[in-house]
């Protein structure tokens, strides 16, 4: 195939790659559209287990949706020893994502994770730093310059920096550049709640969004900000269709995510691998 | 997801309907208690499909019983046969059946729907069931003459318009001290019908089932977003480890 992309050092059969925690960890997917894509980035791993929020954990909006899972996870001990065999064996690249509350927490996750075989991490930095007061990452450009630099003295690899859409976002994006990061994902969900009217109160509070109703802002985003950085950009952010993926390629991504898409479809991803491959032969 | 045609939809009762779908690869593999999600409109809103219980199954056939409540329900309601739905499934675990003594099958509401199945797969294994199935009213009881003629039925309404006044809650208690108790009880229908279900059972001893019902994304445990709290500590995800989960699994209190 001639649809193969290299981030940096980081060589991928195909753009597409499955965000982080919309494919579980491939338990109850077929095989063969796990081993189609191009990444497979896991769901955001801490640390210790997290049993995650209270239900409800879902809403939708019109072409949106609204999820508050607390990014509950099993932690690092039960995913080293047996998700992660698994995933390997699946054949693409495997991204770990990773989360902390404190820098430290990234710093021995990455330690954890070096000699495993992934192919490199991805950083989510959306969670609160709780040394700050529970302020997020991405909302402290020094923070971030900080996290990134102690990163890549215990991590030596590929990683990217996956961005919150808000928030001082460009600052942030130019801080990672600055420390050594070696993509950029643009972006998470974007900070939204529902409203339970017969109630008068929220359904999901502290949600985020994801899904068509926010592709037209992140596409902003990531044009704006390949026109700011040199490193890579992959995109994430309400990616249904190949169209989808073009629009986003043809303004700066190097790769993309499908995330929603896979919820309501577990055969898009290859639907769009196949649409995409027609689409660029056209051209 | 694949399409399938629908061969025939009719409203059952005001707001209820019957909806008929050829979808041979799905009715071949589904046993009851399992549910598929359904897209019945073009573009994306609503984004999510439906999920429905499977309410009968016959051939290539299957049937889906389902009440209109927002737009993705309206939507569906308007279809016609001869049109093409998306469906995936089928998902989730089916109900036990088991292997000695017999079972009760606790509907409340359109929570009815899977049991049109389960009876009828019960009556094959000759597993022998009783029915129970409480509504607000006697118009809110639907497909009522299909359901007598699956077997042994008791029937609640609150308002007393037909059968046991009261609810079916009500109507099982008096029941278990009246007859040989089962063996399993199976339960569907409002969270609060399904926490007094769980508590019946387990003052009874009697190993109960409910089916249990969350807003669902992916329906095959992709997500972690329909998930109900566990007894124990942390969470089950419904479409996954459920709908039909042992009551004691659950933090019945938490149902809602
Ligand atoms: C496993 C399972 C089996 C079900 N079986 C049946 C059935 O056999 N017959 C039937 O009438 N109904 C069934 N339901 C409920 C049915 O899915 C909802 O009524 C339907 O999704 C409502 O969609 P709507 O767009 O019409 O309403 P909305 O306006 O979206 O919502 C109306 C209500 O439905 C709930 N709901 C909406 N979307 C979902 C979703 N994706 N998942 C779960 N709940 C949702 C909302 O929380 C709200 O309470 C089942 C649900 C589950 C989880
Ligand atoms: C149910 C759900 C769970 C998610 N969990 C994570 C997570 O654990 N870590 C993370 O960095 N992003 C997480 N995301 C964000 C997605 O990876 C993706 O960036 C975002 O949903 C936007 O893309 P989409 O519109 O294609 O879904 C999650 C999204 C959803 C919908
Ligand atoms: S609906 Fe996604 S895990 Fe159950």
């Amino acid at each position: 195939m001639t649809n193969s992309v290299e981030l940096g050092e980081l060589k991928l059969p195909n753009p597409l790659m499955l965000a982080s925690g919309t494919w579980g960890f491939g338990e109850t997917l077929p095989r063969k559209i796990l081993s189609s894509v191009g990444a497979l980035v896991t769901k955001g791993l801490s640390l210790e287990p997290r049993t995650g929020n209270p239900p409800p954990r879902l809403s939708e909006t019109p072409c949106g949706l609204v999820n508050s899972i607390g990014l509950e996870n099993p932690g690092f001990e039960v995913f080293r020893n047996r998700i992660l065999p698994r995933l390997l064996a699946l054949g693409p690249p495997v991204i770990v994502n990773i989360f902390g509350e404190s820098e430290d927490d990234f710093f021995r996750l990455a330690e954890g994770l070096a000699e495993t075989g992934i192919a490199g991490l991805e950083v989510n930095i959306s969670c609160p730093n709780v040394k700050k007061g529970g302020i997020a990452f991405a909302r402290d450009p020094e923070g971030v310059f900080r996290l990134v630099r102690g990163l890549t003295s215990v991590w030596e690899r590929f990683f990217s920096v996956k961005l919150s859409p808000v928030g001082p976002v460009e600052e942030v994006a130019l801080a990672a550049e600055e420390a050594g990061a070696r993509a950029l994902t643009c972006a998470n969900t974007y900070p939204a709640m529902t409203v339970d009217l017969s109630r008068g109160t929220p359904r999901l509070h502290l949600g985020g969004l994801s899904g068509p109703a926010i592709k037209p802002l992140t596409l902003r985003l990531v044009y704006e900000l390949s026109r700011k950085v040199k490193i890579p950009i992959i995109a994430s952010g309400g990616i249904m269709s190949a169209r989808d993926a073009l629009e986003y390629l043809s303004v700066g991504a190097r790769a993309f995510q499908v995330g929603t898409a896979i919820l309501i479809d577990p055969e898009a991803p290859r639907n769009i691998l196949s649409e995409l491959d027609v689409a660029l032969k056209d051209r | 997801m694949i399409g399938a045609r629908v061969v025939s939809q009719r409203e059952v009762s005001p707001g209820y309907f019957l909806l008929k779908l050829e979808a041979p690869e799905i009715a071949h593999q589904a046993r009851p208690g399992q549910f598929v999600k359904i897209t019945a409109w073009e573009g994306r809103d609503p984004l999510l499909p439906r999920p429905f219980s499977i309410h009968e199954v016959k051939d290539s056939h299957l049937w889906i019983l389902y009440q209109r409540r927002g737009l993705g329900t309206k939507l569906l309601s308007k279809i016609h046969r001869g049109e093409t739905v998306w469906l995936s499934g089928p998902f989730g675990r089916p109900f036990p059946l088991p292997e000695e003594g017999s079972v009760w099958l606790v509907a409340g509401g359109v929570g009815v729907a899977p049991f049109f199945f389960y009876a009828g797969v019960l009556r094959t294994h000759n597993i022998p069931f009783r029915f129970f199935y409480g509504a607000r009213s006697k118009g809110d009881l639907l497909r009522l003459k299909h359901l007598q003629s699956l077997g042994k039925l008791r029937i609640a309404t609150e308002d007393g318009s037909l059968g046991y006044q009261g609810f079916v809650t009500d109507l099982i208690k008096v029941q278990l001290e009246q007859e040989d108790r089962p063996k399993m009880m199976v339960a569907c229908g409002p969270p609060g019908m399904l926490s007094a279900v769980g508590q019946i059972g387990e003052a009874y001893g009697i190993p109960t089932y409910l089916s249990l019902e969350a807003f669902m994304a992916c329906g095959q445990g992709l997500c972690l977003g329909c998930v109900v709290q566990r007894r124990r500590g942390g969470y089950l995800r419904v479409c996954l480890e459920g709908p039909a989960v042992d009551s004691r699994e659950v933090a019945l209190d938490k149902l809602s």
